[in-house]
């Protein structure tokens, strides 16, 4: 069993490899960082599981729309939000992989459409291998409303002469906001 | 930028590959067995969950129920992801039938719908195209003077160009790699985001895929989420990863469609399709190609397909070899016939598969199938018969050769379909048999093992010389030597799809080397086919009869070498004799694609290395692209040369003998560098001390 530590760092290792950007913050120093990540993307869209960033982003001046608001409010966002957050299930540090389920309601949008997506773990819930992701994700499956992804990285693509690219119809890039246990 | 080759070495490392793929194997078989039930149990759960499913039978009622349910809701703009099924089922067509717009979305799929073009391989379908004719179609099609040069850029405007179309569209129309029967969860690997988008966007949720693709549980699809990236891409894991269990919990989006359609709840339809896969299951000779998780791993090492292309070595809309087996099971028998020659059975995919397919097996079955529907003409019935060409020329060789060798063939030869610059090769009067009979066998003192020499047609006829190095220097290592009397291993055979004289063969050699095995003898094999024959081929052709299951057949299979692995064997075991003179020599040494695909391609070198002063250089793995009598067919002649063009570059850039095991390898580099080739045998016997 792979302690903690090691864990989150092999974690932020291969997230690396495969193009996304971990970031390792105290939970005091969490809104500065999520802020600081989607300043230039506003507005930026927020599931319900992660709607209490919605106070604090105003007093930033970022303006925050819901996925499970009503579709009047929700729709005209969807065209001109430029960045998501999310929480997530679980994650493997085998892979850099996170599962996010489905947002409570909004239908992994948050974590599709913008052109940044910024997802918040906890520490904890990172497990050594997508193994044992999978098997979280299978027992809570219905729990999980019949609705997940396994995000590794951000969009890309290779079918122009296999030359790689990234940022394709999904995000253009990924950051994972990787929040430390107490007194770590 | 790494090499395709190089990024599946690293996406490999630490994992146990072989363990991994025994394990898928064994998943899709028990779910194919299952398949009715399963099937069931998929339909009942979907239904229950307020989910529609649509069981086609033909690709006409697949295709027919998509476009239906278009009309009836009013659908007029479909986005679509990379699916497979749904361009076997001509979906597309169906759609703009009823004036339905249907937009690709992969960005490979949706150049080539804008090139007007079909896809070219499983995973990259515009593979065939360069980045310049991307640039030029773009700027064609969308009205661009000055349209962008990079591959970021290009992509950002299909990007950009497909957003409005996401967000307008009324249908999204997906495959699906597996589907769980437990659940009723659609699971969709992909890099790109538009699966993702295609499922979430628009109101209205299709699923399109083969019933094949039906497993149990939710966790049958962990282990091919380990092998199905890494095979198809090199990727640890794709992007993303779909669990689509009915419809997306957000209420059905509004987003100013022109289209004007009425569309306000939202559905979920999984058709599954079944055109043929439902008679291949209870098919045991075409089962195993329901098994296919189409990760395209095979086209990647396939030497005739990475040199003609999917459009080429394809039946619309399956590629490669792979691609053959999907046509036949799918009813396109035309198209299967038609490609089927392509597949030279080197068996380099087999070492590749995550699934253990044995694609040429599937393509040998296919080509027999297709002899029986068509008749077999009779360039292919000689070379079925490489016994018979052995006892009628080796007599008259001193008559024969020459006029082998003359023009005076020439038009025999364009009469058959041959290529006239392709000579068969020397027949020697006097046999391997013959020299044999006529030495008398050699007495071993306390022999170390017996061994029993299989006698191949092009080793007695035409490489005698070769036979006699390996007796030798078997017996010289302290191996008595028998010769086993057997027929013909049927690889000639198998390759022309002669089946049944195959059976006949292999049922005679499985007794006659069953009883050798029995009586203590090892076999070997100095043809490496010949041992790929007896090795790996012998119980899938005998599966059929009633010598399915012999244990003789695993006793053969455990039993039998070819001739370097067993002399390298023999010295790692510690009990060679052989007393090795140095020969300060260098050589360079080509693999046999049979001997790679048994897992043996590094013994000749090796065996090489036991001489003192020899200086070994060996060239990476390649097809000589000659396999048997592809390189002698007419319409194959010109590919197997091309085919083995940069084998012939990497070993011209050494001097030095050049060594190659088998007599298709022999002839072909041969023709292809000028230079002579010879067995590791005969080296070895110039050592002998």
């Amino acid at each position: 069993m792979l302690p903690l530590s090691e864990r989150t760092s092999m974690f932020a290792e291969r997230l690396r490899a495969v193009g996304g950007v971990p970031y390792l913050v105290r939970p005091p120093d969490l809104l500065d960082t999520v802020a600081g990540l989607i300043d230039a993307h506003r507005p930026v869209l927020l599931t319900p599981e992660t709607a209490w960033l919605a106070s604090e982003l105003d007093e930033w001046g970022i303006e925050a729309v819901i996925t499970s608001a009503a579709p009047a409010e929700l729709e005209p966002a969807l065209r001109r939000c430029g960045a998501g957050v999310t929480g997530c299930v679980a994650a493997a540090a085998s892979t850099g992989t996170v599962l996010v389920g489905p947002e409570g309601g909004g239908g992994g949008l948050a974590s599709s459409l913008p052109e940044r997506h910024v997802v918040l773990v906890r520490e904890s819930d990172i497990h050594a291998t997508l193994g044992e992701v999978l098997s979280v994700l299978a027992e809570r499956f219905g729990e999980l409303d019949g609705e997940a992804v396994l995000i590794t990285g951000p969009s890309r693509t290779a079918d122009i002469e296999m030359m790689s690219v990234v940022g394709v119809h999904g995000p253009l890039s990924l950051d994972v906001v990787i929040i430390l246990a107490e007194g770590a | 930028m790494a090499t395709l080759g190089a990024r599946r070495a690293l996406a490999f490392e630490g994992l146990d590959f072989q363990a991994l793929r025994s394990r898928l194997r064994a998943i899709k078989e028990t779910a194919l067995e299952r398949n009715d039930e399963l099937l069931d149990r998929l339909v009942e759960v979907v239904e229950q969950g307020g989910g529609h499913v649509k069981v086609a039978a033909t690709a006409e009622e697949a295709s027919d129920y998509v476009a239906r349910l278009a009309v009836e809701r009013g659908v007029r703009l479909v986005v679509k992801s990379k699916s497979m099924v749904s361009e076997e089922v001509h979906l597309n067509a169906a759609l703009e039938a009823v004036g339905v717009e249907v937009i690709e979305t992969d960005l490979g799929e949706r150049i080539i719908q804008l090139a007007g073009e079909r896809p070219s391989h499983l995973i990259v379908p515009a593979v065939h195209k360069t980045k310049v004719e991307v640039i030029d179609l773009f700027a064609e099609t969308m009205g661009l003077d000055d349209p962008p040069t990079e591959a970021e850029d290009l992509t950002r405007l299909v990007r950009d160009d497909l957003r409005e179309r996401f967000l307008q569209a009324d249908m999204g129309v997906t495959g699906a790699n597996f589907v769980v029967a437990e659940t009723g969860t659609v699971v969709v690997v992909e890099n790109e985001g538009n699966v993702r988008l295609t499922t979430q966007l628009p109101p209205i949720h299709v699923a399109v895929t083969g019933r094949e693709k039906i497993l149990e549980r939710p966790e049958d699809v962990a282990p091919f989420l380990e092998l199905l990236p890494r095979s198809a891409t090199g990727q640890l894991l794709t992007s993303y990863v779909s669990f689509i269990t009915g419809t997306p919990s957000t209420p059905p989006l509004d987003l100013g469609r022109e289209t004007g359609a009425t569309v306000r709840e939202r559905e979920f339809h999984l058709v599954i399709v079944d055109n043929g896969r439902g008679a291949a299951a209870s098919d045991p000779e075409l089962r195993e190609t329901l098994y296919c998780i189409r990760c395209g791993a095979c086209l990647n090492v396939c030497a005739p397909y990475t040199r003609v292309g999917g459009h080429v070595y394809g039946a619309d809309p399956y590629p490669g070899g792979i691609g053959c087996a999907w046509a036949q099971v799918t009813g396109d028998v035309e198209g299967a016939a038609h490609i089927n020659g392509l597949c030279t059975t080197c068996s380099r995919c087999t070492e590749v598969c995550p699934v253990m397919i044995d694609i040429p097996w599937l393509n040998t079955v296919i080509r027999a199938r297709t002899k029986d529907a068509t008749g077999m003409r009779w360039r292919d019935r000689v070379f079925a018969r490489a016994d018979l060409l052995g006892d009628v020329l080796s007599p008259i060789s001193a008559l024969a050769n020459p006029l082998i060798a003359c023009r005076a063939l020439r038009a025999p030869s364009r009469l058959l379909d041959i290529d006239p610059e392709r000579r068969l090769p020397r027949y020697e009067r006097e046999t391997l048999e013959a020299w044999f009979h006529r030495r008398g066998r050699a007495r071993v003192p306390r022999p170390e093992r017996r061994v029993a020499l299989f006698v191949d047609c092009f080793v007695n006829h035409n490489l005698p010389e070769v036979g006699r190095a390996a007796v030798t220097t078997l017996e010289r290592a302290g191996a008595e030597v028998v010769l086993a009397h057997t027929s013909c291993c049927g690889r000639p055979a198998m390759s022309q799809g002669s089946l049944d004289v195959a059976r006949g063969w292999a049922a005679n050699n499985v007794e006659e080397l069953g009883r050798l095995v029995a009586e203590g003898y090892d076999i070997i094999c100095v043809e490496p086919s010949c041992l790929s024959a007896l090795r790996d081929d012998y119980r899938r052709l005998l599966e059929t009869t009633s010598l399915a299951c012999d244990e003789r057949i695993a006793f053969l299979e455990a039993n039998v070498y070819d001739v370097t692995e067993y002399l390298v064997l023999a010295a790692r075991e510690g009990w060679s004799r052989l007393h090795l003179e140095p020969l300060v020599e260098e050589f360079v040494v080509h693999g046999h694609c049979h001997q790679k695909a048994l897992g043996i391609g590094a013994a000749p070198a090796e065996l090489l290395r036991l001489i003192p002063g020899a200086v070994v250089h060996e060239v990476e793995a390649l097809c000589c692209g000659m396999v048997g009598s592809f390189g002698y067919k007419a319409e194959y002649s010109e590919l197997s040369q091309a085919l083995g063009a940069r084998l012939f570059e990497r070993l011209n850039d050494h001097e030095g003998q050049v060594v190659a095991c088998g007599i298709s390898c022999r002839s072909q580099i041969e023709m292809g560098t000028e230079r002579t080739v010879v067995h590791p045998v005969e080296v070895l016997a110039r050592a002998l001390f």
